[in-house]
């Protein structure tokens, strides 16, 4: 049985018991590890979109669908065969160098490359590893992670052969839109082609290599820089987007493309809450080569001071994402969840971005009705000339009025006409 | 299928110079001069490697084709 406090008043010696009681309660729980509780996740703000618009949305992208995208089979079979002699060459150029790339290396399979890397002792980063006093103490691991090699998206973290990684990405590069290009051919009937990537899908990065190949007049609608107008809306940012970045950061009066590149990289790194080695990752993956991670500290840091509203917001979502893992109730040890809070974010982003592009298409399927022929979630649209309003419709008219409109879904933000581009593709 | 064909050394076939490790298109050669060539060491048979004429058929013009992975045609292929 517990000794009494000896000289106290009554209400001292309760509230005395309470807290004893307490803190027994709190080492019970403690011991017992009871798990902890879920997560509460952060409520973002919401954009204010029209009536019925997810309906119209999925109405718009199976029309879409079934409009196709009017492809010539001959202009697209010429450029395929062009493409493939140039992936040869560029085969030829990879396995020039046979330090790295053997006879037997198949420079499609990732494995295949990995395990031809390896043997040539060509699959080290500069990123140090985890001392045991790191492992010990949990810290270390976004470093750990960002050193991975786990695909061709990673190979430019090699320290080694940096002729071959190029030659091997280069083909890559012409592997990839080649599959597109063929994948084109096969959905290729009455002289369209229809495909649901099309319609909302994300592969307009590999599309836009084969535009030649369309058949007819067409013309693209591209908001530049959709991230930037998301993240601004969501954090509330009223200073202006960068136009000088790559010539702030290298301190350079014209920037090379590398040096833009990078610079661009950094931005949407910034932009997505990266920051340390994950910003490092994404800084890297963008423009295939290592920055260093001081560097990427400093430029972060400056973004963040010029951007005070997004950083804030990047602050508060993480602070969410704060996990107990062990303590009692009242001296917690709180562990960032940097895979809950990346996945949270990466999801609400992506999102946001699919309804900006659902609603750019909107407008523009209401202004010119049966044009949108395609649809990408870069915000990025495949308009068809289909028609005499579709060919005399000023163009130099269009991103005003998307931007107004735009403007009312996403208060608080503005979309300048200069911040979309519209282009007139050859037909 | 037969596998991959490969040169080891650089061989010419119809005025086209073929460097070493490159691929024998199919059909370049016919089975009697490919048997001649595997036993002069020119051509080897790599089967670890997939033939980027089969898999890319259409603009290759070659017959034979090659499938692509699930994980190529969902990162790179426009889906249905």
């Amino acid at each position: 049985m517990q000794e009494q406090p000896v000289g106290t008043s009554t209400a001292n010696k309760a509230a005395a018991y309470h807290e004893a009681a307490e803190r027994e309660m709190a080492l019970n729980d403690a011991l017992a590890g009871h798990s902890p509780k879920a997560l509460e996740l952060p409520v973002l703000r919401q954009p204010l979109l029209p009536g019925k618009f997810q309906e119209r949305l999925d109405e718009l992208d199976k029309e879409i669908y079934g409009r196709g995208v009017a492809i010539s089979r001959e202009r697209l079979l010429s450029l395929g065969r062009s493409r493939f002699t140039e992936m040869l060459t560029k085969d030829r150029i990879a396995r020039s160098l046979q330090r790295v790339v053997s006879t037997g290396t198949d420079l499609t399979s990732w494995p295949s490359v990995e395990f031809s890397f390896a043997e040539a002792g060509a699959l080290t980063t500069s990123v140090r590893k985890r001392r045991n006093a790191e492992v010990n103490a949990g810290i270390g691991e976004d470093r750990e992670a960002a050193a991975r090699i786990a695909g061709f998206e990673d190979l430019w973290k090699t320290t080694q052969e940096p002729a071959s990684v190029r030659n091997v990405l280069a083909f890559h590069d012409a592997f990839s839109s080649l599959v597109l290009g063929q994948s084109l051919l096969e959905r290729l009937g009455d002289g369209r082609a229809r495909s649901y990537s099309l319609a909302g899908g994300a592969k307009a990065e590999f599309f836009t290599d084969w535009l030649s190949a369309l058949d007819g007049a067409h013309f693209t609608v591209k908001l530049n820089d959709p991230l930037w107008h998301i993240m601004a809306w969501l954090a509330g940012e009223t200073t202006s987007p960068p136009t000088t970045l790559a010539q702030d950061f290298f301190r350079v009066r014209v920037p090379d493309r590398e040096q833009l590149t990078v610079a661009d990289a950094t931005w949407r790194g910034f932009l997505l809450g990266h920051d340390g080695w994950s910003l490092w990752n994404v800084v890297g993956r963008g423009a295939r080569k290592a920055t260093h991670v001081e560097l990427l500290e400093t430029w972060g840091n400056e973004l963040a001071r010029r951007y005070r509203a997004i950083q804030a917001f990047h602050d508060e979502t993480r602070t969410a994402f704060n996990r107990p893992v062990s303590g009692p109730s009242y001296c917690q040890v709180l562990r960032f969840d940097a895979a809950a809070h990346r996945g949270f974010l990466d999801k609400a982003v992506q999102t946001l971005m699919s309804q900006l592009s659902g609603l750019l298409a909107l407008k523009l399927e209401e202004m010119l009705p049966g044009t949108v022929v395609g649809r990408f979630q870069s915000c990025w649209l495949l308009c068809e000339v289909n028609s005499a309003r579709a060919r005399n419709y000023p163009r130099d008219y269009v991103d005003p009025l998307i931007g107004e409109w735009l403007e009312e879904v996403f208060p608080g933000v503005r979309f300048f006409h200069e911040q979309f581009t519209v282009t007139e593709l050859p037909g | 299928m037969r596998p991959t064909l490969v040169f080891i050394r650089h061989h010419e076939i119809d005025g086209r110079l073929y460097r070493h490790a490159e691929e024998l298109p199919p059909r370049a050669l016919s089975p009697e001069t490919i048997d001649q060539l595997l036993d002069q060491g020119i051509l080897t048979e790599v089967p670890e490697r997939r033939s980027l004429y089969r898999l890319f058929a259409p603009f290759s013009d070659t017959k034979e084709t090659e499938p692509f992975t699930k994980e190529e045609l969902t990162a790179y292929a426009l889906s249905q």
